[in-house]
């Protein structure tokens, strides 16, 4: 009884929390681990924090490079880039912006404390900084590096009236969260809250939410119960099994794009002998079947793309040939979603002297990407079909990756994001150099001399059509005849809204803010 | 009484020091957390530059010592995502899963007792057998589907109730509560009553046995005797009987809605100690999982010390004196 006493007492209070017109309220699966803009690059800081603080340059929805807080950039010579600033642009406590916070963003990057992944990344192949007036910079690098306005659209500036030693804290309480962007901090609690309140004299377009909340939900179904409840006006990583339902309600709109990100398989094919490919006695094969290129190239053939994408995706998603899907820089015209063949997959195999198959496991990852564990589970029935028994092993994602690059699978599903086709095949298929720094995500160790001259070629060079030329010839070399790594598909990324209230730019970063939300009228809903 | 409490609190310690060794060995086994929170872009260099940058690049016994050292100065260490102190982000999160643990606690007790007292009455009527039946529902449902069943049916079937996070909350001593605001209560009625359902059912059957049992007692055949009224009988002579054990397992199970917080938390988005816990296990972040279970291990230990001495207090045979050999 008095559960149902409480229950009606606190119910008839409950629909207090409603949709304002100009406060947007924003469920996200993963919050920013810090208000700390150089401590952690990872996805979701990188683009959550942008609605605090500006970059040089940014990416359009078609990932070129377009001007923000520089208005034009040109490389003056092979190792000089300049870039004129905006004169302005004033920081959250009135500051103005120039030069200065350039540079002192760019000496505070490597300084950063207890960085778990550091921004380095982007700034470690440039040699200085020379500040030419107070607008205008130089960017000197160690090596060519036609990529540098890329890798500048990640840093993020602050200003340089902060202190030296500025910490990682400061920011997260937000004495020292200043920036140049949209939206100006107003509190965070991690794992909780992280709310934003409109820049009155920002620089751009005005943003168009007086405030936004953005609270972290971790739990898929709950984040959709949260927007059907009205507890949230949006809600960014749309599961799957809720697509269709949320689809059908009228009072929710979808917004979906394919995501520049490539989910394959990689196969060892550097090995003279794998752990887990071996006969059907279970005796490990000498030599190694997957290092022949007929052999991978039946594995693909088998591989019916399009059921993956409708039947284990709902259709959330387009099947793959390369990195990014085409019209992109470095995208090949000629490669195309390889169609279902399980004939030549076993023709292929015949020819290249298994005829009866073998035996194989393909390992997962189970909780990383959308229904993970059962596109593995279907693509190892598709290679069951041309005779390779396939089993398949998932692990959670913390013991997957670090065994996947210790080489300790013979096969393994996985997805890679990149937002340039030059830096995917420099990480993902150019072959394993430490010391150079390539290959880092080519865990199957897929070596190829051709490749390797290309994408190092592609990576020094200015010209854009030249560098078109190479990185396409690279990813055919590499994704159709020598089937270094088999492109599956790309996944989207989907957004839901309450509909009538707001309207979301979907985009193939992935990114949640509130900048790409626009606001409809309260008229029409 | 002042040896017993000291002892207890150097058992405690022994039990904190053995927890800290298993969750060295437990993270170092599962992986490397570089490989979980670095950027994918990363090359060698950079994740060899972090590992440095977190201390992991030394032995793991040395990582231990120095682990030790410094919480002897009651720094649990830095916690490799948010990079604040540990302890400092976990006490923040202890007042949300405390609230939620005592809400339950009380909706649990508040139905629980009322039941089991009528069940071991009237073990033979057809509301009894109803509420046994029931009870078995409770114990055999498991918390994240039940969470998930509510959310859908009062939050987004009837709209009733707020199913996200912990709404507005009011200050007393400078720590932020619900208990205060009708729309924090709205927002902790929901997790509550899924953490309170899975201890509901164990409540009513010990208060049932505990009526059967004293409704057998020759005190309660002389009060009947004597003519007092049934009311009285049930309050005072079979009620208070029964309660005993209730005390003290509900002290003990304490750590059980503990535990399960962490799934209803995690449904719930409930900003408490539990969800935070799971968040930190899949990143690797030691130096949290290591504040979780310090204050977890240390809120045991003083909860199960109040039960004991509340024990003592009620039951006048227990003694806090270390039995001397003759």
């Amino acid at each position: 009884m008095l559960f149902l006493t409480a229950l009606l007492a606190v119910t008839l209070l409950a629909s207090e929390a409603r949709a304002q017109p100009d406060h947007l309220r924003i469920g996200a699966k993963i919050g920013p681990s810090a208000i700390d803009p150089h401590y952690h690059s990872s996805g979701e800081n990188n683009t959550l924090l942008r609605h605090i603080y500006d970059s040089l340059v940014v990416l359009d929805n078609r990932l070129r490079v377009r001007p923000s807080l520089a208005t034009t950039w040109r490389n003056v010579a092979p190792l000089v880039w300049e870039f004129e600033l905006r004169r302005d642009v004033r920081f959250h406590d009135g500051t103005p912006f120039s030069a200065t916070d350039v540079v002192f963003t760019f000496e505070r990057i490597p300084k950063v404390r207890n960085s778990p992944g550091s921004f380095e990344i982007f700034t470690r192949r440039i040699a200085r900084i020379e500040v030419v007036d107070n607008y205008r910079l130089r960017f000197h690098t160690k090596r060519p590096h036609p990529f540098l306005d890329h890798d500048l659209s990640a840093v993020m500036i602050v200003p340089h009236t902060l202190d030296a030693h500025v910490d990682t804290p400061d920011f997260n309480r937000g004495t020292a969260a200043i920036g140049t962007g949209p939206y100006r901090y107003a509190g965070w609690t991690p794992g909780r809250l992280f709310s934003l309140v409109r820049n009155e004299g920002y620089w751009g377009q005005r943003p168009v939410w007086r405030s936004v909340n953005l609270v972290p939900i971790s739990s898929d179904p709950t984040r959709v119960a949260a927007l059907l409840n009205n507890e949230v006006d949006l809600i960014d990583h749309v599961p799957l099994a809720d697509r269709g339902r949320l689809n059908s309600d009228p009072e929710i709109a979808v917004f979906a794009h394919e995501a520049a990100r490539l989910m394959f398989v990689h196969l060892d094919s550097a090995r003279a002998r794998s752990p887990y490919v071996t006969d059907h006695q279970g005796k490990v094969l000498d030599p190694n079947p997957l290092r022949d290129a007929r052999v991978r190239r039946a594995l693909s053939a088998a591989i019916d793309r399009a059921a993956l994408v409708d039947h284990l995706l709902d259709g959330a998603g387009s099947p793959a040939a390369q990195i990014l899907p085409p019209d992109f820089e470095g995208s090949s015209d000629t490669l195309r979603p390889e169609d279902h063949a399980p004939e030549r997959a076993r023709r292929l195999l015949a020819e290249a002297g298994y005829p009866e198959g073998f035996r194989l496991t393909l390992h997962s990852p189970s909780d990383r990407y959308p229904n993970d564990a059962r596109v593995a589970q279907a693509i190892a029935q598709m290679w069951w079909r041309i005779g390779v028994v396939t089993e398949v092993e998932t692990l959670t994602r913390n013991v997957f990756f670090p065994s996947a690059a210790r080489q300790e699978f013979s096969a393994y599903f996985a997805g890679w994001a990149e937002l340039t086709v030059a830096n995917a095949m420099a990480g993902l298929v150019h072959s394993y150099d430490r010391d150079a720094g390539l290959g880092s995500g080519n865990r199957a160790r897929y070596a190829n001399s051709e490749v390797d001259r290309l994408v190092e070629e592609a990576l020094t060079l200015f010209d854009p059509i030249r560098r078109q030329t190479l990185l396409s010839r690279a990813q055919e070399i590499a994704f159709r005849e020598d089937q270094g790594l088999i492109p599956l598909y790309h996944p989207d990324y989907a957004w839901a809204a309450r509909a009538g209230h707001v309207l979301y730019d979907a985009n193939m970063e992935g990114a949640t803010q509130a900048v790409r939300a626009r606001r409809l009228e309260a008229a029409a809903r | 009484m002042a040896g017993f409490v000291l002892r207890r609190v150097a058992q405690s310690l022994v039990v904190i020091l053995v927890m800290s060794v298993l969750v060295f060995l437990a993270v170092y086994a599962i992986g490397n957390p570089i490989e979980a929170l670095i950027d994918p872009r990363a090359t060698q260099a950079d994740i060899e530059r972090a590992t440095r940058a977190l201390g992991l690049d030394r032995p793991l016994w040395e990582q231990y010592v120095t682990f030790l050292g410094n919480i002897a100065q009651g720094d649990a260490g830095v916690s490799w995502v948010f990079n604040e102190p540990a302890l400092k982000i976990m006490l923040q999160r202890l007042p949300a899963t405390l609230e939620l643990v005592t809400a339950a606690l009380l909706l649990s007790l508040a139905a629980g007792i009322p039941l089991g007292l009528y069940a071991g009455y009237r073990p033979e009527s057809r509301f009894s057998r109803a509420i046994m039946a029931g009870s078995i529902l409770g114990f055999s449902l498991p918390a994240f589907w039940l969470g998930l069943m509510l959310i859908l049916i009062f939050g987004v079937e009837l709209n009733w109730l707020p199913v996200l996070g912990r709404g507005e909350t009011a200050e007393l001593f400078g720590i932020a509560f619900s208990f205060f605001t009708l729309d924090g209560l709205a927002h902790l009625l929901l997790p509550a009553l899924t953490l309170a359902l899975s201890r509901v059912a164990m409540i009513i059957r010990l208060v049932r046995a505990g009526v059967r049992e004293a409704a057998l007692q020759d005190y309660v055949r002389f009060a009947r005797a004597k003519g007092l009224s049934e009311g009285r009988i049930l309050r005072v002579h079979i009620l208070k009987n029964a309660l005993i054990p209730v005390i003290t397992v509900v002290g003990a199970d304490f750590a059980g809605l503990l535990a399960f917080a962490v799934v209803t938390e995690t449904v719930f988005a409930w900003p408490g100690m539990g969800k935070l816990i799971v968040d930190s296990l899949a990143m690797l972040d030691r130096p949290m999982v290591v504040a979780y279970l310090m204050t977890t291990v240390l809120l045991f230990v003083v909860v199960n010390l109040i039960v004991d001495l509340a024990y003592g207090v009620i039951d006048p045979r227990v003694s806090f004196a270390r039995s001397e050999r003759p």
